[in-house]
C-alpha cells in the first residue's frame, strides 16, 4: 500500500471508513507515513463533526447542484486528463497541502454543510429580537380613554410615548 | 307685570354666551370633533421627570374624527387618529399603525347624566385664546381627592381651546392650548384613514370587540369583578388585549363619566412567556425565560398602576385615580 492507493480507497469508501478501525493494511501505511496519518485524523475530524450536527433539510435545488457537481466529478476523474482538471480546480477554489488532494466527494458535500449550517445560524443568530410591545397596560388604558368626553388626546398621545421612551432607558 | 319684564331682560342681557357653565360644557361634549376645524396646538405634560412639550397639527371632522399630527417633542411624526369607533395610532420609527377598536360609539347623553351626577361646574372668568375670546369654566368632582379639569370654551363654536387636567392631588398634569384655529374649510377625509402600504396591528389580536362570556373563554377563566368601586364609578365594558407573544388579557373598565380606570386580568404564569425559543444552533438552544416582573405590560407611572396576585391570577389596576383608590380597587377583586 502506498500513499496514492490509500488516498484512493478513502476517496472511494463512505464515511462509515471513519467511523470504525481501519482495515489492517491501511493501518500499517497510515503507521509509517505520517502524511497520511494526518489526512486521515482530518478526515476522522471532520466525521466526528458531522456526525454531531443535527440533520438539516437544505434547499431543494442544493443537493440538486451537489449531485450533479459530483457526477460531472466522477465522470472526469475517468480519464486522465480529468486529474489534472481536478488539480487544477482544487488549487483554485482551495489552496490545500498536497497530502489532502483530492478531496473526497463526501467532503466537499460536508463542506458545503457546514456552510449552509453556518448560513442559517447566523441567519437565525442576526435576526431582530421581538419587537417591543406597542402598548403595556397603562398605554391600553390611556389610548382606550381618548374615547371619554373632554378627553385632552394629544396630551394621551405625547403619554403613551413618553411611557414607552422611559420604559426604552429602563431596558 | 312691568318689573318682571325688566328683570327678564335684564336676566337675558346679564347671560354670559352658551348659557351656565354646565350648558357650556354639555355643548362643548356635543361638538368635539363634530364639527369641521384645523389648527395648531401646544401640549405640555407635567411629570416627575420634568415637561414634556408637543406642538401638534390638529384637523377636526364633523363625522366625528380627530387627527393629532406630532410636530416636535418625543413624539414628533407620530399620528393620532380617534374615530367614533375606533382610534389609531401611526409610529413613523416602526413604520407602523396601531389600532384599538373602542367597542360602541359613545352615548353623549348617557355619558352626561353621569357626568352632571358625579361633577360641579363653576364659572371662572374670560380669557382670550388663539385670538378669540373663550369662558373658562371649572369641572371638579363631587366626591374628594378625585382628579379636575379646567376648559376654555369658545362659546359661540361650543370648541374647547385650552384645558387643564390637575391628577388626584390637584397637581397640574397636562395643559393643552390652541395657537391657531380655523373654522373655514374642511379636512381631506383621507386624513382620518391610516395611510395606505403601512401595516395595521390591532392590540386586541384581530378580535373584535367581544362580551363578557366570549372575553371569559378568550383568556381562560371567569372574569373577576371589583368587590366595590369607587364612589360614583360605573362598569363601562370589557375589551381584549392581546400581548406581542400572544397572550389575552382582559381589561374591565370602569369610568364615572370623566375619569376612568381599567382592570387587567391574566393568568399569574404566562402561558406564552418561556416558550420563545432562543436562536442558535440546536444545542445552544432553549427556551426563552420572561421574568414576570420584567413583562413589559406593567410599564406605567407607578403612582397609577397596582399590581396583586391571587391565586392563579394576576390583576393590574391601572387609572388616574389617587394610588389608595386603586389599591383598594386592587385588594377587592373577588
Amino acid at each position: 500500500m502506498n500513499c496514492q492507493g490509500l488516498k484512493k480507497i478513502v476517496s472511494e469508501s463512505s464515511k462509515d471508513l471513519f467511523t470504525m478501525p481501519l482495515p489492517e493494511e491501511l493501518t500499517r501505511h497510515v503507521n509509517g507515513c505520517p502524511a497520511c496519518a494526518e489526512y486521515v485524523r482530518s478526515l476522522r475530524e471532520l466525521t466526528g463533526f458531522l456526525d454531531r450536527m443535527e440533520e438539516r433539510s437544505a434547499p431543494d435545488d442544493l443537493w440538486a447542484g451537489v449531485v450533479a457537481k459530483i457526477n460531472e466529478m466522477e465522470a472526469d476523474r475517468a480519464g486522465a486528463e480529468a486529474i489534472s482538471l481536478r488539480r487544477k480546480v482544487a488549487k483554485r477554489w482551495l489552496p490545500l497541502p498536497g497530502f489532502l488532494k483530492p478531496v473526497p466527494a463526501w467532503a466537499a458535500a460536508a463542506v458545503l454543510l457546514v456552510v449552509v449550517g453556518g448560513g442559517v445560524y447566523l441567519g437565525r443568530s442576526c435576526s431582530p429580537q421581538p419587537e417591543a410591545e406597542p402598548y403595556g397596560y397603562y398605554d391600553q388604558h390611556v389610548i382606550l380613554s381618548v374615547q371619554d368626553p373632554l378627553a385632552d388626546r394629544a396630551a394621551a398621545g405625547l403619554m403613551i410615548s413618553e411611557n414607552q421612551a422611559r420604559t426604552g432607558e429602563k431596558k | 307685570m312691568i318689573l318682571l319684564l325688566m328683570g327678564a331682560v335684564t336676566h337675558l342681557w346679564a347671560a354670559p354666551p352658551g348659557g351656565s357653565a354646565s350648558d357650556l360644557v354639555r355643548a362643548a361634549i356635543r361638538k368635539e370633533g363634530r364639527i369641521d376645524l384645523s389648527g395648531t396646538s401646544e401640549t405640555v405634560l407635567f411629570t416627575p421627570q420634568g415637561q414634556v412639550k408637543a406642538q401638534t397639527r390638529v384637523f377636526w371632522s364633523s363625522q366625528g374624527m380627530i387627527r393629532t399630527e406630532y410636530l416636535t417633542g418625543p413624539a414628533a411624526g407620530r399620528v393620532l387618529v380617534t374615530r367614533p369607533l375606533d382610534a389609531w395610532e401611526y409610529r413613523p420609527g416602526e413604520k407602523k399603525v396601531y389600532l384599538t377598536l373602542f367597542g360602541a360609539v359613545a352615548d353623549l347623553e348617557k355619558d352626561w347624566e353621569m357626568i352632571a351626577a358625579n361633577h360641579a361646574f363653576e364659572d371662572q372668568g374670560t380669557e382670550r385664546i388663539a385670538g378669540r375670546e373663550t369662558r373658562i369654566v371649572a369641572i371638579g368632582s363631587k366626591h374628594p381627592g378625585r382628579p379636575s379639569r379646567k376648559l376654555w370654551i369658545e362659546p359661540q363654536k361650543g370648541v374647547i381651546l385650552k384645558s387643564e387636567f390637575r391628577d388626584a392631588s390637584n397637581a397640574l398634569a397636562s395643559a393643552t392650548a390652541f395657537t391657531s384655529i380655523d373654522f373655514n374649510g374642511k379636512a381631506n377625509p383621507d386624513l382620518f384613514s391610516p395611510p395606505s402600504g403601512i401595516p395595521v396591528v390591532s392590540t386586541e389580536g384581530g378580535q373584535q370587540p367581544v362580551s363578557v362570556e366570549e372575553l371569559a373563554k378568550l383568556v381562560g377563566f371567569p372574569l373577576v369583578y371589583p368587590r366595590s368601586l369607587p364612589e360614583g364609578f360605573r362598569f363601562q365594558g370589557v375589551y381584549p388585549y392581546r400581548c406581542r407573544r400572544g397572550a389575552y388579557s382582559a381589561q374591565l373598565r370602569y369610568t364615572d363619566g370623566l375619569t376612568s380606570f381599567s382592570v387587567f386580568e391574566r393568568w399569574r404564569v404566562c402561558p406564552k412567556c418561556g416558550n420563545e425559543v432562543e436562536p442558535g444552533f440546536p444545542w445552544r438552544r432553549g427556551k426563552r425565560k420572561v421574568a414576570p416582573e420584567s413583562c413589559e405590560l406593567l410599564a406605567g407611572p407607578a403612582d397609577k398602576t397596582v399590581k396583586v396576585d391571587k391565586d392563579k391570577l394576576s390583576f393590574v389596576v391601572v387609572g388616574d385615580l389617587a394610588r389608595e383608590e386603586l389599591s383598594r380597587v386592587a385588594e377587592g377583586l373577588k
